[in-house]
């Protein structure tokens, strides 16, 4: 029986279908005739097919939203009941609220976020925040394979933590140093030769400070801890794309200008629909 | 946390099903969507500089059809394979579905390579409005590919950590249902890009 | 891998010495930053949407300013009015309205299917912190003179990449709402029977999931020609023309379709009476979210804007919102109406969208020729302004879910009314200037509209903002910490309100009865009579 998600599903192809026909053919601008209708219907293969793009996407919307159609029905529009017949329950099972923390999701997007900036400055953060996706991929799956393992959410974390810290201590202790060595470097050579021995003395200084407080005061709280990671991680992408914007210095030759390139012209396009 | 604590502990509760298999089946739509835009913008840009009279490829540059078609008869054979791992699990037949899975990755790893290849041979540069397209759609593709890849290993690791069996194999499915989806893409690519160039 | 080889069914269930121990959660940032908790990351949205809203609103105000005498006034110089320009619209879909519809949305499908979270919650986590940092990046690529027309190559290239992340963080949000709607729901609770706001949010989900990602192409696109292809698809000049679609109607409709549904709920419960024509509101709801599929006009062409699909959608979609209403009206007639504040916000935002609709249905008979001008403006800003008035009343009319405690009544009766005068006020001119043939929609420079209408622009806009401050004062009260707040304040009839206020993080102190008809809670008050 087709429920009432797959009718909208299939209502909104049956749109995109009609749609496509219609529309591709009105705008071949050949007139009404057996090619405009044949045009469409052959996806262009004899006749015509105007606007290509609002067709495609017509014709796509069709297609894909028959399948998300079909794909309910067969499922009833997975309907409580009909899940729990899946499982041969008399109630469907219900989905528990995440109790504990879980950074993995913050991490996930600050790596996002590390890409775009990527995508912008340079290669470095690309592969920094694909690093970090990459991790948060293998963390997030082993986490929630560990989860269902058993009913006990404490064991769950226990058979997690067995499996996954041998692995994430020794590869998290050179991801980080990786990461700090890579952001210093990137500052040491975008700032002046001055600028830069302070850096160079500040940054160990700062991070041994760091841990030092984290150690001698272990009551300290993980918002504060939270805090910092959120600024380091925020400084990292700052950094990166102030970095990339002032350029790098000139090393040789004792010339120490900033430079970025820069697009010379620009035309502003006003689309047709302007006219 | 000793031995004895492992063995005790209540079986995990099932899991709701249809949840993953829904949410894949939403996300592989949008992603359709993307390419058909896409698809849609290079069909437009084609016809336009058709219409004009001018070459579509610039000199030099040719979409060998040997690459193409094996990326895209792979692609196909990997329809068998993924499935065959989704019947394997159903059946409890674990060493079936290990082959059958560690086949797709081989299978969409060679798709990665058939194209890197063509586009070796393809000799179109970049900055060119055919080359910006064809770059696009198809690395857009094989970033498609690189997900689905991963989602199977997501699900192969869960079905070795025991979560799957034939009781409950909506992971894999779900998987499954991705790749289908990455393949009726490349079916689309193939067509549009390869055949009639 | 002990445990993986033992299948669980063969685990002996006893003996919780195992688990004894338990860990402390932590408090603070650090729970904020780790949160699964739907009604959290609901919030989180919220907040920082309307936060971008009194920005993006100063922002557009200042543009009216401007146009009060472009010839004389120079606010933004002549470099920069367009990329901020661009910052205006782009930031309200992008940055205020559709993260204020998800955000509450996030907050109430949930309590309202009966499920104790959302679908994928971790998903949806990723999903803020995606677009809060994609926002960020967006906002500092016009800091670095980046977006579109930007003279930065690295802002321009900045501006695309984070415009990807936004988007694709929201499509992430969209697929756990529609997830939820569709698998979380509670037993009984056929999609039939659904409270109208869930179903409207499931539609404007599947609206977005199946339009907004050729945005995301485009914006491949975009990024490859301007980074790798030195600009031969059209480089920076064609940036912003991509987004054009998006912006105006008819798919800026989507973002307003639940209003609908939050107008369907709330005159239901404050007339005390059970829709009737359910079928109809819900085909008449899908039937707005078809009329919004605005990608066909992905590449905008004359002879795609005229062609009788996308007049025909222009023409159409009007009819929904009228036929909501009317199948709402009947609520009158039968019930007992109560003027709540929840329901002054539902009927300032259908008149709104009403209003938005109706003029996009005009602007769209192609003999108006007002296609590409500032008429666009005038109908997007109706239908944004829709849907951010209908998610305030949203968050006013759950505020006990959303927050701890009630709204400020008072202020909030007043917001919604100034809302809908002032976005009348700052819109009708633009579409006046429009059907007169003056002004540019996507204006290089801040040239549009009559000079004279564009002062009643200038004090719409400033008043606009006014009431969001205003709206935002109303919403304050919500972090306060009573002692005791009824779960129940309105004498709701559908599952939401049968979880404590403040829900807990499971959201329902125990299982939930059989539902077996769409108003579950007044099937139980009439039992226990």
């Amino acid at each position: 029986m087709v429920k009432s998600a797959s009718k909208f599903l299939f209502a909104l192809a049956a749109f995109g279908f009609v749609g496509a026909v219609v529309y591709g053919g009105a705008t071949a601008g050949q007139g009404f005739g057996m090619d405009a209708i044949l045009g469409p219907l052959t996806f262009g293969y004899k006749g015509y097919v105007g606007d290509h793009v609002g067709y495609a996407l017509l014709m796509g919307l069709a297609v894909s939203a028959g399948f998300l159609g079909i794909f309910l029905s067969t499922l009833r529009d997975a309907d409580a009941e009909a899940s729990a017949q899946v499982l041969g329950l008399e109630s469907v099972p219900e989905v528990p609220a995440p109790v504990r923390v879980n950074y993995w999701p913050v991490i996930g997007a600050f790596s996002a976020a590390a890409v775009v900036v990527g995508m912008a400055v340079g290669a470095g953060m690309v592969v920094l925040g694909l690093v970090g996706l990459t991790v948060v991929a293998v963390e997030w799956a082993s986490r929630a394979w560990a989860d269902k393992a058993t009913g006990d959410a404490e064991v769950n974390q226990s058979i997690r933590d067995r499996f996954m810290r041998p692995f994430e201590v020794p590869l998290g202790s050179a991801l980080i140093v990786a990461l700090i060595v890579l952001a210093v470097s990137r500052i040491l050579l975008a700032v002046p030769q001055v600028g830069s021995y302070i850096v160079f003395g500040l940054v160990p200084a700062v991070i041994l400070g760091l841990g030092a407080l984290v150690v001698t005061r272990p009551q300290i709280s993980q918002s504060a801890i939270a805090a910092m990671l959120l600024v380091a991680a925020l400084a990292v992408l700052g950094g990166g794309i102030a970095a990339a914007i002032a350029g790098e210095r000139a090393h040789e030759g004792g010339h120490e200008a900033g430079h970025e390139s820069s697009l010379t012209t620009i035309t502003i396009l006003i689309p047709e629909t302007a006219d | 946390m000793s031995s004895a604590a492992l063995s005790l502990p209540p079986a995990a509760p099932p899991a709701r099903p249809r949840v993953l298999l829904v949410g894949t089946a939403l996300a592989s739509a949008a992603t359709f969507m993307a390419f058909v835009g896409l698809i849609g913008y290079y069909a437009s840009t084609r016809a336009a500089v058709i219409a004009d009279g001018t070459r579509w490829l610039p000199d030099g540059a040719n979409i060998p059809l040997t690459p193409g078609n094996m990326a895209f008869a792979t692609m196909v054979i990997s329809a068998v394979s993924v499935w065959w791992a989704v019947d394997a699990v159903g059946k409890n037949d674990r060493q079936m579905a290990y082959l059958a899975l560690a086949l797709t990755f081989m299978f969409g790893v060679a798709v990665i390579n058939a194209t890197s290849f063509l586009y070796t041979q393809a000799g179109l540069p970049v900055a060119t409005t055919p080359g910006a397209l064809i770059y696009i759609i198809t690395g857009a593709h094989l970033a498609m590919v690189v997900v689905g890849l991963v989602f199977i290993t997501v699900m192969v690791f869960r079905t070795l950590g025991g979560e799957y069996g034939s009781r409950d194999r909506e992971g894999l499915v779900a998987a499954a249902l991705f790749w289908f989806v990455t393949i009726a893409v490349h079916a689309v690519i193939w067509y549009v890009i390869y055949i009639v160039k | 891998m002990a445990v993986t080889e033992t299948p669980p069914e063969t685990v002996q269930a006893s003996a919780k010495t195992a688990g004894s121990g338990t860990r402390s959660e932590p408090t603070g940032l650090a729970a904020i930053l780790g949160t699964g908790d739907h009604k959290v990351i609901g919030r989180l949205y919220i907040a920082t949407s309307l936060l971008f809203g009194l920005v993006i609103g100063v922002l557009g105000a200042l543009f009216a300013y401007e146009g009060v005498d472009p010839g004389e006034l120079d606010f933004f110089g002549a470099n920069h009015a367009y990329p901020l320009f661009t910052l205006f619209r782009l930031g309200a879909v992008f940055l205020v309205g559709m993260p204020l519809v998800i955000g509450l949305a996030l907050v109430v499908v949930p309590l309202q299917v009966g499920s104790s979270t959302v679908a994928f919650p971790r998903a949806a986590a990723l999903s803020f912190w995606g677009w809060l940092l994609g926002s960020a990046l967006l906002l500092g690529s016009y800091a670095v003179d980046g977006g579109p027309g930007g003279t930065s190559t690295t802002g321009v290239n900045l501006f695309v990449a984070s415009m990807i992340l936004v988007v694709v963080a929201l499509l992430v949000a969209a697929i756990c709402l529609a997830t939820t709607v569709i698998a979380l729901r509670t037993t009984g609770l056929l999609l039939s029977r659904i409270p109208m706001y869930s179903w409207s949010v499931l539609v404007a989900s599947v609206m977005w999931l199946l339009t907004l990602p050729v945005l995301v192409g485009a914006l491949v696109l975009s990024y490859v020609d301007v980074r790798h292809a030195s600009g031969t698809l059209g480089g920076n000049a064609a940036i912003f023309g991509r987004f054009a679609w998006v912006l105006r109607n008819p798919q800026v409709y989507v973002v307003a379709i639940p209003v609908l549904g939050f107008t369907a709920d709330v005159l239901a419960t404050t007339a005390r009476a059970r829709l009737a024509g359910r079928p109809l509101i819900q085909g008449a709801i899908a039937g707005a979210g078809i009329c919004g599929f605005g990608a066909v006009l992905a590449t905008p062409s004359s002879a795609g804007i005229e062609s009788p699909v996308v007049v025909a959608l222009g023409l159409a979609a009007v009819l929904p919102v009228l036929a909501v209403l009317g199948l709402l009206g009947d609520l009158f007639r039968r019930g007992s109406f109560r003027l709540t504040t929840g329901a002054i916000y539902a009927l300032c935002a259908s008149i709104l969208l009403l209003v938005a609709t109706a003029a996009g249905a005009l602007g769209s008979i192609p003999d108006m020729e007002t296609a590409g001008t500032i008429y666009d403006l005038g109908v997007a800003h109706l239908a944004l302004l829709a849907a951010i008035t209908g998610a305030l009343g949203g968050v006013h009319w759950w505020a006990t879910k959303v927050g701890r405690a009630p709204a400020h009544e008072g202020l909030g009766r007043v917001v919604p009314l100034a809302l809908l005068v002032s976005t009348l006020v700052a819109s009708i001119p633009d579409l006046i200037s429009g059907l007169t043939g003056e002004g540019v929609e996507l204006a290089a420079d801040w040239t549009g509209g009559i000079s004279g209408l564009n002062t009643a622009v200038l004090v719409g806009s400033v008043t606009v903002v006014l009431a969001l401050a205003l709206a935002v004062a109303s919403l304050l009260p919500i972090r306060r910490v009573l002692s005791q707040v009824s779960s129940d304040p309105w004498e709701g009839q559908t599952l939401e309100w049968l979880a404590p206020s403040p829900p807990p993080l499971a959201n329902f102190d125990g299982p939930i009865p059989v539902v077996t008809s769409p108003e579950p809670l007044v099937d139980q008050r009439e039992e226990n009579r």
